[in-house]
């Protein structure tokens, strides 16, 4: 310290800058993890899950149990019910929507052989009262759809 | 000080699970509830179940206003 005195004597200056450096991050509160499966009727809509609340993103996958190409179906993530993502697991081989940072949700795994299908959901996407995950199904079959989002909800008003 | 931070809704088995998200006495860490299946969802209900978990007057539960559940 410039001053000579230990940092606990006093309190930091920092147009003084009395520190060489400082760590300043968010204090958000401690990672949830949101995690289960649900069947998904055909040709249907179904949230999977919804959440109530302040707070951020910080990674997410979904996967299927599929019998049958799901290659038409969507993983839509909504945050304050505002759809974000609208992309069929097809068009975003098609289109290369795998780069987490371009989007938020983007596809990890496509086998339209073995039916086999799995996208992530970005890091850092807020939400200012409401996070939600609904899987369309458009392919006529009723896959059963595994989720896990790790979040963290803030307090205050 | 009981507070709000969230609540969950999901589904399993064909049921709707309600969990609530609170932090206990302003502690950074969070405990998760399961307030119930298949229950309607409102402001009057979850302040009953907070009251009755944690003993408190439901006025001092702090609901945050970003949760704006009816």
């Amino acid at each position: 310290m410039v001053s000579g005195l230990p940092d606990y004597y006093r309190g930091m200056d920092v147009a003084f800058q009395a520190l060489a450096q400082m760590t300043v991050r968010p204090n958000f509160g401690g990672a949830l993890l949101e995690t289960g499966q649900t069947e998904v009727i055909a040709n249907d809509e179904k949230s999977l899950f919804a959440i109530d609340g302040k707070g951020m993103i910080y990674g997410g996958v979904v996967w299927l149990d599929a019998a049958n190409s799901q290659a038409n179906a969507q993983v839509r993530l909504k945050t304050d019910d505002v759809t974000l993502s609208d992309i069929s697991f097809l068009r975003m081989i098609d289109y290369g929507i795998r780069n987490p940072r371009s989007w938020p949700v983007t596809i990890n795994t496509y086998n339209n052989s073995d039916y086999i299908y799995s996208v992530g959901i970005s890091y850092g996407v807020t939400f200012e009262s409401k996070v939600e995950i609904v899987y369309f199904e458009d392919n006529g079959r009723t896959p059963n759809v595994h989720y896990r989002l790790v979040y963290t909800l803030i307090g205050g008003s | 000080m009981i507070e709000l931070k969230g609540i969950v809704q999901y589904s399993d088995l064909g049921h709707r699970h309600v969990d609530l998200v609170v932090s206990v006495d302003g502690s950074e860490r969070q405990e998760r509830l399961s307030m119930g299946v298949d229950i309607d969802v409102n402001r009057g209900n979850v302040l009953t179940f907070l009251s009755a978990k944690y003993g408190v007057p439901p006025g001092d539960i702090v609901w945050p206003g970003h949760i704006m559940v009816e």
